[in-house]
């Protein structure tokens, strides 16, 4: 068998199909064929157009965190900026609770059209081993859009600790066994990635537990929790 | 405590917190008193990073136009200016198509300290 024949099954002259249509002319086949060629050519096009005119309405901006924190003030700085370069409304949104799981789930069950974005942070890296059962896989539920800061932590104490360098908090700490807690300014342990005390120097021991995010941005009410 | 440097940052200023150290092994710029904790424990650098993201399946199209504007907007000086103030380093992203492999690493990378922690499907 011939190759051709092999693509083109019904193009014999024997063909019973060829002999009942004998109405449709090769001029109204060959439009046809036209037609269709167009409407392939231009279907790719649709999501170019809808890319070019984007945003034709208020883009949303989840921050996971609590309002007033770096990630709030950040998601402020880029949601501004985006909406002047844009020429739209960036509206940021947020959606703490969980460390940051809450707002991400929004954001996988949102519509994938670049109206709902959100602002991560490491969360994304810690969330799949730290759950039971992971809330979303970082890897498949996700496009990344662009990495745009990166943070260090600051390890304080209250000031009424007589430990005035990280040598003399190791100290303290290897001095006085179970007396050296960790917090984390979250509701739930969030900073998973920041070794406790007794990790960082063996010999010590450490209780970590998480205290709640102050209600008001920048509030000192909360210190009293801290000792 | 851990804490990120925005709201810390004025509260050691008031004499409200004593800061012992930086998580990173750059000093921040707003705060190059407070000496990195890699001075006492070679090697220690723990950093937080902040990505935008958007659903799966968001068109490239779109994705693309976000990443070029996110990339612009990072460069600029008074968004530099605004980030240092709260303690963030701007960072030059890799295009879309490389971040991938980037939160792939910081899975394996994290997913190992966990692990080692002992906190592994604790929540």
């Amino acid at each position: 068998m011939r190759s051709d024949d092999a693509y083109h099954p019904g193009s014999g002259s024997s063909s019973p199909l060829m002999i009942s249509t004998p109405t449709v002319s090769p001029r109204t086949i060959c439009l046809w064929r036209v037609a269709v060629a167009i409407v392939l050519v231009l279907l790719p096009l649709q999501l170019p157009v809808q890319a070019q005119n984007y945003p034709t309405r208020p883009i949303r901006l989840i921050s996971p965190f609590p309002a007033g924190g770096a990630n709030d003030v950040l998601a402020s700085v880029l949601a501004g900026k985006l909406a002047e370069r844009l020429g739209g409304a960036v509206v940021v949104e947020n959606r703490p609770g969980a460390g940051a799981v809450i707002g991400l789930m929004v954001l996988a069950r949102s519509a994938p059209d670049g109206y709902t974005l959100a602002l991560s942070g490491s969360t994304l890296a810690v969330a799949g081993t730290l759950y039971k059962q992971p809330p979303f896989d970082a890897m498949k539920d996700f496009a990344p859009v662009a990495l745009v800061t990166h943070y260090p932590f600051v390890l304080v104490v209250n000031p009424s600790l007589p430990a005035h360098s990280v040598p003399e908090l190791i100290r303290l700490a290897r001095s006085s066994p179970g007396n050296c807690s960790t917090h984390r300014p979250a509701p739930r342990p969030r900073s998973t990635s920041i070794p406790s005390c007794s990790r960082a120097w063996p010999g010590s021991s450490s209780v970590t537990f998480p205290i709640a995010a102050p209600r008001r941005p920048w509030s000192t009410s909360w210190l009293d929790a801290l000792h | 405590m851990f804490a990120a440097a925005a709201p810390t940052l004025p509260l050691i200023r008031e004499g409200k917190l004593r800061a012992l150290g930086v998580t990173s092994i750059e000093r921040l710029e707003e705060a190059p008193e407070i000496p990195p904790i890699a001075d006492t424990i070679p090697g220690f650098n723990a950093l937080n990073w902040t990505i935008v993201l958007a659903p799966a399946e968001t068109p490239k199209e779109i994705v693309l136009t976000l990443h070029g504007e996110l990339k612009a907007i990072m460069a600029m000086r008074d968004v530099q200016a605004q980030i240092g103030r709260i303690g963030m380093f701007p960072v030059d992203s890799p295009e879309p198509g490389a971040l991938a492999s980037v939160i792939s690493a910081e899975v394996t990378r994290w997913g190992r300290i966990v692990q080692q922690a002992g906190i592994a499907g604790t929540q």
